[in-house]
Parts: C-alpha cells; sequence; structure tokens
C-alpha cells in the first residue's frame, strides 16, 4: 500500500495532491501553536484541530515518570476521499518531523513542522514511550485535520 | 382653460417621468401610466408654455409621466411589482427575493442573521455577494467580520415594499461593492392608502403585529410603518424577537423638485440552536428540531442549574439609517439626484459549530472551553450618491442616445473582533481578529444607453471604484504565549482601484422578441484578515506546506468577478407573458466559503459557475398570476487539473420554483364586494454538493396562503411547509466532536444539519382604516 510524505514538497509533488485530494472545506495553511503535557497516564489534551497545509509549533514537557513522547500515526484518506483517482495514495502521515521521541521525566522539546494536504480525516497520536503501548490515555490522541 | 400638472399616483414620481424623446402626452381629463418592469427614472421636459387659448370650454390638462424604453442590464434585469411579491406566503422582506427568477432565499437562521441566497450557481451565506440597496442606500456592509459584503434587509418591513429591482450579474455600471452575482434593489412604498392594523399568530407562539400609517393625501412614497415579532422558536433554542420602524416622506416641492427622506430603525435578538450530527439524528441520540445539551448553555450571573440557563448560541443585531434623496427634472429633459445617508449597524453573534476541538493560540496549555466563536462588527457609515442624466439625443433619423455620468461616496468606520468564548459566562479564551477599520469607496461612472435603427439597444458603460483601507489589527505582535498587558497592535493601509466594464447588446429581433448579449465586471472587498496577513487575498495552494509558500506581495484590497450571459426575451400578450431564457458563466476570482474552524467566511481559490436559467411570468386574466423559473447549474474551483471535479460547497444544481396566485371578487353582500385570494408557492432544490463526495437529499418547499376580505376587515391564513417535510436548511461535512455526555468527546467527519422550519401555520387579522 503506497505510503505518502508531505514534507518533500516540489511543484509536481503538489499537483499531485491537488489531484488526488481537493479540500473538502475550502481553507488551507495557516499558524498553530500547542503546548502539551503528558504524564504517565495520558496528555493534557488529546485532541489537536488545525488546517492542513499549515504549520504547527508543538511543545511537549514530560511531567511522569517515565520516557513519554509524541507520534503521529499514518491514515487511511478513504473516509474523507471514497473515490480516489488512480494512483493517488490511500493512507496519508505526517512528516517525520512531526514525532517528539520518547523524553526523559522532566524533559521537553519543541517542534514545527507541516500537516499533510487530505483534510477532512483524523490521524491518531501517541505517546510512543517504550512502556505506553497498554496506557489507553497514551494511546488514544487525535489530530484533526479540516 | 385651466393648466396644471398632476402626478400619477402608485407610479411614483421617479417612476413616472416621460423622456421627451419618446412624447409627452397632453390628455385631457386623463391620466394613464404604464411603468416598464424594469426601467430606471428618465426625466422630461414640461410641455413648453403655450400661447392664450382661445375660448373654450374649460378643459383639464394633465402631463403624463411614463418611462422610457430604457435597455435593460441583461436577462435577469427585472423589476418584480409587489402583487408577484406576495404570491405565496413570505415571512420576512429577504424571502421576497424568491419571487425573482433563479432566486431562492432559505429560513434558516431566523431573526437578526442574514438570510443565505441561492442564484446563478452561487450560495451567498448571509446575503454577501449580492449588492443589496434600499433607495440609493447600499444595505452590505463591505469587510463585515461575518463576512465580506453581509447583507440583512430584515429590517425593512415587507408590507412597505413596493417593488424590487433585480439585476442577475455585473452589468449595469450603477451596481458597486458587493454585486458579485447581481443586485437587488428595494423600492418602498404603500400603495393602498389609509391605515392599516395586523396582527398575527401561529405555530410556535409565533405573534406578529404591524401598524401602517399611510395618510390618503400624500403618495404612495409617504408612510409610517412599525412592526413587532416575537416567537419562541420550532424545536429547542429557536426564541427570538424584533422591532422595526420604517418612516418615509415624499414630497415635491414644486413641479421640478422632488424630496423624499427615509428613516429606519431595527433591532432582533435571537437565540440559536446550533448544527446537529447526522450521525447522531439518525441514531436517534438526538432530535432533529434539537439543540446539543453540553457547550451550549449560559449561566447569567446567580445562576448555577440548566433550569435557569439561557441558549449560548445567538445573535443580536441593530441598524439606524437617516437618508434623503432630491431630484431635479430640468426643462431640457436632463435630470439630476442627490441622496446623501447615514448608518450605524451592530452586530453581535455567538455560534459554535465544532463542538470542543479548538486550542487556544494566545495561551496554548489552555484546555479548550469550547468553540463558541463570537463575533462583533460595529460600523458608522455615511455616504452619497449623485447622477446626472442628459437630457436625450437624436442623431439623425436612426440613433437615439440618453448618457448619465454619476459618482457615489461610501465613508465607514468600524470595529470588530472574533474570539472564542467560554459558553458559560462568555469570557474569551482565545482573541483571533480584532481590528478598528477605516474604508472609503469613491467611485465614478459613464453610461451610455442607445437605440440604433428602432431595434438595436447598445448600453454600458465604465466604472471606477478606489478604495482604501486602513487596518488597526489590534492583536498583532503577539506571540503566544501571552504575558498579561501584551498587547501591541500595528496599522496597515491599502489602496486599490477597481475597474469595471460592463455592457448590454439587444435587438428587436420580432415584436416582444429580443436576443440579449451581456458581459460585466463586478468586485467586492476583502477581508481585513487577509489584508493583514498577507496584504493580498487568502489563497494558498493546495498540496504546498506553509513553510514552503512564497512571501505574501502587496495586493488589492478587492477580488473581481466576470460575467456572461446570452439568451433571448419575450415578451406577448401585450405585456402579460414574459419568457427569458439565459445562459450565464461566471469567473470569481476569489471564491467565499463558509469555514467552521474559523466561524466566518474565509476567502479561497477562483472558481467558475455556468447554467441555464429560464422563467416565465404570466397574466392570463386579471386574477390570476403564474410565476416559475428554473435553473440548472454549475460551481466548480479552479485548482483541479482536468478531469477532476471539486465543487464548490452547498450550491444547488438545480433550482425550480413556481408560483401561482387567483385573487379578485368571490361574492357581493348586498353591494359590497366580498374578495378573496389564495396562493401557492414550490420550491425543488437538487444536486446540492455538501462536498465532492456527498450530494445533498432534494428540498420539495411548499407554502400556501389564503384570505378574505371584506370592507376594511381582512382574515388570512398562511401555511409553510405545507408538506411537513424534515428537510435541512444548510448542510456542512466536517470534523467535529458534539456529544450528549460532557467532556471532551472523540472528533469524527460527519454531514452537520441545520434545519429548516417545520410546518408552520399563521393567522392573520388586517384592518383597513
Amino acid at each position: 500500500m503506497p505510503i505518502i510524505s508531505i514534507d518533500a514538497g516540489g511543484d509536481s509533488e503538489a499537483a499531485l495532491y491537488a489531484a488526488c485530494y481537493p479540500d473538502n472545506d475550502g481553507i488551507n495553511g495557516g499558524q498553530y501553536t500547542f503546548v502539551l503535557t503528558v504524564d504517565d497516564t495520558g496528555f493534557s489534551k488529546n485532541l489537536l484541530a488545525t488546517q492542513n497545509d499549515a504549520q504547527v509549533t508543538l511543545t511537549l514537557t514530560n511531567m511522569g515518570t517515565k520516557p513519554h513522547g509524541f507520534e503521529i500515526e499514518c491514515t487511511s484518506v478513504a473516509p474523507a476521499y471514497p473515490d480516489l483517482p488512480a494512483g493517488c495514495p490511500t493512507m496519508a502521515c505526517f512528516p517525520s518531523n512531526s514525532t517528539i521521541t520518547p523524553l526523559a521525566p522532566g524533559a521537553s522539546a519543541t517542534i514545527t513542522f507541516d500537516t499533510p494536504t487530505p483534510d477532512g480525516i483524523i490521524y491518531p497520536f501517541k505517546s510512543g514511550g517504550p512502556d505506553d503501548s497498554a496506557v489507553p490515555g497514551l494511546n488514544d490522541g487525535q489530530f484533526s485535520l479540516m | 382653460m385651466r393648466r396644471r400638472q398632476r402626478r400619477i399616483r402608485g407610479c411614483g414620481r421617479r417612476a413616472a417621468q416621460l423622456a421627451p424623446v419618446f412624447g409627452a402626452l397632453l390628455v385631457p381629463g386623463l391620466a394613464v401610466a404604464q411603468v416598464a418592469p424594469t426601467q430606471p427614472p428618465v426625466p422630461v421636459a414640461a410641455p413648453a408654455p403655450s400661447a392664450p387659448p382661445p375660448p373654450q370650454p374649460t378643459v383639464e390638462t394633465v402631463q403624463v409621466r411614463g418611462v422610457a424604453p430604457y435597455t435593460p442590464r441583461g436577462l435577469g434585469d427585472i423589476r418584480v411589482d409587489r402583487e408577484t411579491l406576495t404570491a405565496s406566503p413570505r415571512q420576512q422582506t429577504s424571502e421576497m427575493l424568491s419571487a425573482a427568477p433563479g432566486f431562492f432565499v432559505d429560513h434558516e437562521d431566523g431573526e437578526g442573521l442574514g438570510n443565505d441566497v441561492y442564484l446563478r450557481g452561487f450560495d451567498l451565506d448571509n446575503g454577501s455577494g449580492i449588492e443589496m440597496k434600499v433607495g440609493d442606500v447600499p444595505i452590505n456592509i463591505p469587510m463585515h467580520i461575518h463576512g465580506q459584503g453581509y447583507a440583512d434587509v430584515n429590517f425593512i418591513i415587507p408590507e412597505v415594499v413596493r417593488s424590487i429591482r433585480v439585476l442577475e450579474g455585473a452589468y449595469d455600471p450603477r451596481q458597486g461593492d458587493a454585486a458579485i452575482v447581481g443586485s437587488a434593489l428595494f423600492d418602498l412604498g404603500v400603495p393602498e392608502r389609509g391605515y392599516q392594523f395586523k396582527a398575527t399568530y401561529g405555530s410556535f407562539g409565533q405573534a406578529r403585529i404591524v401598524g401602517i400609517a399611510a395618510p390618503k393625501e400624500a403618495s404612495d412614497e409617504t408612510f409610517a410603518a412599525f412592526a413587532l415579532r416575537e416567537t419562541q422558536g420550532f424545536g429547542e433554542d429557536r426564541a427570538s424577537k424584533s422591532a422595526s420602524v420604517n418612516a418615509q416622506y415624499g414630497v415635491d416641492i414644486n413641479d421640478r423638485d422632488h424630496l423624499r427622506l427615509l428613516a429606519t430603525a431595527y433591532a432582533a435578538d435571537a437565540a440559536l440552536p446550533g448544527v446537529v450530527r447526522q450521525d447522531d439524528v439518525n441514531a436517534g441520540r438526538i432530535g432533529y428540531y434539537d439543540a446539543y445539551p453540553y457547550l451550549t448553555s449560559y449561566f447569567p450571573e446567580n445562576c448555577s442549574s440548566p433550569s435557569c440557563a439561557k441558549p449560548a448560541q445567538g445573535v443580536q443585531a441593530s441598524r439606524v439609517i437617516v437618508a434623503g434623496d432630491l431630484d431635479h427634472a430640468a426643462d431640457t429633459g436632463a435630470f439630476f439626484e442627490i441622496a446623501p445617508w447615514f448608518m450605524w449597524t451592530n452586530f453581535l453573534s455567538r455560534q459554535n459549530y465544532t463542538g470542543n476541538l479548538n486550542s487556544s493560540n494566545l495561551q496554548p496549555s489552555l484546555q479548550s472551553l469550547g468553540d463558541l466563536w463570537q463575533l462583533t462588527n460595529i460600523e458608522t457609515a455615511a455616504g452619497v450618491t449623485a447622477r446626472f442624466r442628459a437630457a436625450p439625443v437624436r442623431v439623425g433619423g436612426f440613433a437615439e442616445i440618453m448618457t448619465e455620468s454619476g459618482v457615489s461616496l461610501r465613508v465607514g468606520s468600524t470595529a470588530q473582533s472574533k474570539d472564542l468564548v467560554n459558553p458559560a459566562d462568555f469570557d474569551p479564551w482565545d482573541y483571533r481578529e480584532n481590528y478598528g477599520l477605516r474604508t472609503l469607496d469613491l467611485a465614478g461612472y459613464v453610461d451610455v444607453d442607445a437605440r440604433l435603427w428602432k431595434k438595436l439597444h447598445v448600453a454600458g458603460g465604465v466604472r471606477a471604484d478606489f478604495l482604501d483601507v486602513s487596518i488597526d489589527n489590534n492583536l498583532a505582535g503577539i506571540v503566544p504565549p501571552i504575558p498579561a498587558g501584551a498587547l501591541q497592535g500595528s496599522t496597515t493601509s491599502v489602496a486599490g482601484i477597481a475597474p469595471g466594464p460592463r455592457g448590454t447588446l439587444a435587438y428587436d429581433l420580432a415584436p416582444g422578441l429580443s436576443p440579449v448579449v451581456s458581459a460585466g465586471e463586478g468586485f467586492r472587498s476583502l477581508d481585513a484578515g487577509s489584508l493583514t496577513l498577507c496584504n493580498a487575498p487568502t489563497i494558498r495552494l493546495t498540496g504546498v506546506p506553509a513553510s514552503e509558500e512564497a512571501p505574501c506581495k502587496p495586493g488589492s484590497p478587492v477580488s473581481t468577478v466576470t460575467s456572461f450571459e446570452a439568451g433571448f426575451r419575450s415578451v406577448a400578450g401585450a405585456g402579460r407573458f414574459t419568457t427569458t431564457l439565459a445562459a450565464f458563466q461566471t469567473n470569481v476570482a476569489n471564491e467565499l466559503v463558509f469555514e467552521v474552524a474559523s466561524g466566518g467566511l474565509e476567502t479561497e481559490n477562483a472558481s467558475t459557475r455556468r447554467g441555464i436559467v429560464g422563467s416565465f411570468l404570466g397574466r392570463p386574466t386579471n386574477w390570476l398570476l403564474v410565476s416559475s423559473a428554473l435553473s440548472v447549474q454549475t460551481a466548480t474551483f479552479n485548482t483541479l487539473v482536468a478531469g477532476t471535479s471539486h465543487y464548490v460547497p452547498n450550491v444547488p444544481a438545480m433550482v425550480w420554483r413556481v408560483d401561482a396566485n387567483a385573487h379578485g371578487e368571490l361574492f357581493r353582500l348586498g353591494d359590497v364586494p366580498v374578495t378573496g385570494r389564495v396562493g401557492v408557492g414550490y420550491t425543488l432544490i437538487g444536486g446540492k454538493h455538501v462536498n465532492d463526495n456527498i450530494i445533498a437529499p432534494p428540498n420539495n418547499v411548499l407554502n400556501g396562503l389564503a384570505s378574505v376580505r371584506y370592507l376594511f376587515v381582512e382574515v388570512g391564513f398562511d401555511m409553510h411547509n405545507v408538506l411537513g417535510l424534515k428537510y435541512a436548511d444548510d448542510e456542512e461535512y466536517y470534523v467535529s466532536n458534539w456529544s450528549l455526555q460532557p467532556g471532551q468527546g472523540r472528533a469524527s467527519p460527519m454531514v452537520h444539519i441545520v434545519a429548516a422550519p417545520p410546518r408552520t401555520s399563521l393567522g392573520t387579522l388586517t384592518l383597513y382604516l
């Protein structure tokens, strides 16, 4: 199954995305800032919403006792684009620089990244820490692109 | 002989002036006027003083002023008279536009918010995109926080609307800002003279009282009217109330000068229910006409329980207008008019579309307190319109030419803001926009209307608007997270010129049959957010990350629209049957779409509309009127590769309307006639794209009325949505997390519905004194 990554850029790629993923609400772009904390039970916010093709600055502080990070997962575009033209990827991902590797307790990190083009979709995010897979609050985040 | 001039009541002075080029009539003892349906006024020369007449029996000589056969500006240049406007029931003045071919005006929002208007492939949210005027006073607010060109005409009391001239397309140089898809010009007057008192009561506790004073000794233009309306609303959170006063005074200063004064005041306060998700409705978790229980309640001071809570979503709006209009008809046939005006508007709305998805930009660590958008817009504006029409000129025996030049000025000062507020107490938890605006629109135009060889009509001209906007961005320079007292601000000035060539060509192919071709360019102002962020439209290329966008370049304060149409008009049966058919295309440089994530309208990329609109208006007898119009259209963005459609949301592929009204004498009681009226209006709206993959189900709307009048008493009954169908006035597809449980629910994309009213019955008693 083809996977796309939006951080490559380029005119031809932009044209491909424009053809494959017409904007669902007619709006894209903008700048957003999020400040999150995470502890051993969950994120301070498990719902983030921005426009597609927007620039996001996100700061994460680990308030827990174990390492925790921030990782947005790929997702199917089918709910928003059920009739994709041939050749269009069926999955969409955030760029690689949208990930924060697990931080030590008390540590903080800030990242800046661009959101992908397919919108009207919710991308799940999680902590990605070594001991986090069984903790619901660290695996049920939603990053909504409008 | 006694000679005097008499103005014809019922036509109005401006509509009742006869161009000498077509001949002034002197009709002994008889005054007859024929009012062409679409024509601007044309001045007339007074008859030259004649020599003293020879002795003869006394004869009253009456100068009759009619309207010259001006060239209609396109096939959608139509004056809708009151008989057509009232053929089927319409509760609000904005809904009267549905009587014009191709128009449909919804009724989703109740009081205080401008209605959405569908016309020629446009879904004009809150009236933005159609220029509206009452007399010469512009109703649109160019840079309103809710959307550029926002217009709410419901401050006009429907009973005092004498006619509406609609112009579909921008083909007349007189059309100004916001005439993206056309114009609607409201003419006020009360033809039935005397005093009227009207009381209405019906479904959902709706009550309305109207009083009109129209002294018989004054012209149709003179009246004073008030209207009060209150309703509990259908379903939850829809109570509203409003009050409106309209007063107009028209007086002949002398035989050549006429003065008209207009004053209006309006205030409305309405609760809004917000949206419901289609999946919640289908699963029975919420009713079609309900409101979500969480994030929608406001707790006033000393109230902490749901029993005393009030709806958090709602709108408050008010408007005051004072205007004058002085016109002068010169001996030569020239005509001059000057019309100053003043307007003050105040608008506040609170609406939540998405639940609680948003985060605070200024305080990013703050938890979401609900996506309740509070929009405020307070504007003080004034302006003047002046025009001079030269006396008609004949060139040889083949050309008749009329020229007109005019200017208009509009200056405004606005304070506007867009915040996210806590529904519980209305305290802001994020500031998104806060502007002080100073706007100036200075326009001039020249128009030529020529008839060549009696059959060829060439009309059009050039208009140019110089727009200057100064914007104080009170949130500029603020970097989150904000420390206390960090407000900084900045000022941006943008100026530009919007040229607008416009023209119409018509040929009288046969008696009553005229092919018509029109083209023109219109414009509308851009929003303050676009101008301060980028100094250009907020157009971004899909697929291009924000970090790779080219730097913004200084742009124009306006976006343009180009319209073309071709078709024919047929008039038969001595004007009793009118048929039009037009194919049109409209290219919009900068689309305006509703965006839930920002709580209002946002600009987007270019788009194209194509379609066909046909209309028929028939009066086969003097007691029957039938009007029908069908429009079929597409509306797509221009941003994609060939073969991939991308539809502008919420534009119906088809709108079909039929109005029929029968009226006349039913029988007599003694020598007194008992008259009656019955009317129906049917609308079919189909093929509305919610997004590229979802098409909304078609809407069938049937309304009916019946009334009986005996002497000064009339009893009427109106029913709206006779079929009792549940249908959506508005449908949008987007992500939300509305929940029937407390707390922040999971988000998911879904169709969101704003319900149209269910079956509504209203009874009315009217006294004519």
